[in-house]
């Protein structure tokens, strides 16, 4: 990854304030006004510029492959997103430059109105099953047993392919299910279409009986 | 008031400790963007720092309000103290005053008394002298008077010898006559006069004629 520019202005923000912070610590003076006035910067000002570098910082980092592969049961996920020769779904979006590193967060947001919060909701959700049932699973174990929680939505694709493109609608398939399409009854990521995007899961949770009530019809993890 | 002070250090210090913490839990985000940190950064550095710039917020104001308080405090202090220092004062000169007015206003009467006694004594001896001095000066005044006497024979001396010498009214008349008979101003002025009266000789004439006739008339006077 990376070094972010705001992450040195967040850095720069913490020290500011840490040294003053200290200051204070080690010198004890008595709370005289100029006293207030330094603590106002070291315990109030400056630590607020540093939430919200660092937050935003913190947001753009949850976007990135990498945050979403730290957690191990997502390493294969996130490999093969990031593989360029690979040529799954994900892979072949993760090698387009409007996807780039951010493909996870690109795929799997929620484009509605409150669709960011929705989806750090979401994100936060997964950081509490691993903490909670994942954080000590087998990655093997993980692969059968991890889904998506709700099937993935034909709008988030629509937000590139409208559907309404000549091109588009030139391709006898996507002009004999249009509707379905658009209306998501019909998955795009379904087999026979345009497949899943995490195939190397599906042979797996195929055959493992526990998982078979998490496929929906026409929709795969 | 020293425990105060220490009681406001205390909550500084943890607002101080705190904020490290909270900052620490950033910069951690910041340098490894992975799960935990920014989980952490986002949830528990927030509220440490929340939690620590209330904390330090409360106490300053405290700081503010107690200052403020102690300053109303001390001001209504000074003005009391004033208030009662003046009525001290006014207390004080007021019986001072008094004690004054009663030690000049005794003083000054006895003063009075004593100016009043004296100025009768005064008067009593003028009285006394008066009557001791009024037949004495009375009395050397008619021996005076008695001394003087010959002043009276003098007087009756200067009186006859007024009437032997008896020049004196003649001499006059003659000082008076040729007064008249000179006359030089009325006659210079009649001059000046006359040349507008067109030379009017005739009462010049008129005058001196007179006079010779005033000069020689002693067969009246003899007679």
């Amino acid at each position: 990854m990376g070094f972010n520019p705001l992450a040195w202005i967040t850095i720069g923000f913490a020290a500011s304030s840490a040294v003053l912070v200290i200051w204070f610590l080690l010198r004890r003076p008595l709370l005289t006004r100029s006293t207030k006035i330094i603590l106002l910067f070291g315990i109030g000002l400056l630590p607020l510029g540093t939430a919200m570098t660092g937050n935003y910082a913190g947001f753009e980092a949850t976007k990135q492959r990498s945050f979403c592969g730290s957690c191990h049961v997502m390493t294969p996920y996130a490999n093969d997103s990031g593989d360029p020769k690979s040529e799954t779904l994900a892979a072949r979006h993760g090698r387009n430059g409007m996807f780039g590193d951010e493909n996870c967060y690109t795929c799997h947001a929620d484009y509605g109105m409150f669709g960011t919060v929705k989806t750090k909701l979401g994100g936060l959700r997964h950081v509490y099953e691993y903490v909670l049932h994942y954080h000590d699973m087998p990655l093997e174990e993980a692969k059968r047993t991890i889904h998506i929680r709700q099937p993935f939505k034909n709008e988030t694709c629509m937000h590139c392919h409208s559907t309404q493109n000549p091109g588009w609608n030139a391709v006898a398939e996507h002009k004999s299910i249009l509707e379905p399409v658009r209306t998501g009854a019909v998955s795009c990521a379904s087999e026979g279409c345009h497949g899943p995007a995490h195939p190397f899961t599906k042979n797996l949770s195929a055959n493992d009986p526990s998982t078979k009530d998490l496929t929906v019809k026409g929709h795969t993890p | 008031m020293n425990l105060r002070i220490r009681h406001v250090s205390i909550w500084l210090r943890v607002s101080a400790v705190l904020t490290l913490i909270a900052l620490a839990l950033m910069v951690w985000s910041v340098l490894v963007p992975t799960p935990l940190p920014v989980m952490l950064a986002m949830t528990v550095g927030q509220g440490l720092g929340t939690a620590a710039f209330g904390i330090f917020g409360l106490v300053v104001l405290k700081d503010l309000t107690r200052s403020r308080r102690a300053k109303r405090d001390s001001m209504a202090n000074i003005a009391l103290q004033t208030i009662a220092l003046t009525k001290d004062v006014l207390a004080r000169d007021s019986l001072q005053n008094i004690a004054l007015s009663d030690d000049d206003a005794s003083r000054d009467s006895e003063k009075n008394i004593a100016l009043t006694r004296k100025t009768t004594r005064d008067s009593l001896q003028n009285i006394a002298l008066s009557k001791d001095d009024a037949p004495r000066d009375s009395q050397r005044n008619i021996a005076l008077a008695k001394d003087d006497a010959p002043a009276g024979r003098d007087s009756q001396r200067n009186i006859a010898t007024a009437k032997d010498d008896a020049p004196a009214p003649r001499d006059s008349q003659q000082t008076i006559a040729p007064a008249k008979d000179d006359a030089p101003a009325p006659r210079d002025s009649q001059q000046t006069i006359a040349p507008a009266k067109d030379d009017a000789p005739a009462p010049r004439d008129s005058q001196r004629d007179i006079a010779p006739a005033k000069d020689d008339a002693p067969a009246k006077d003899e007679s």
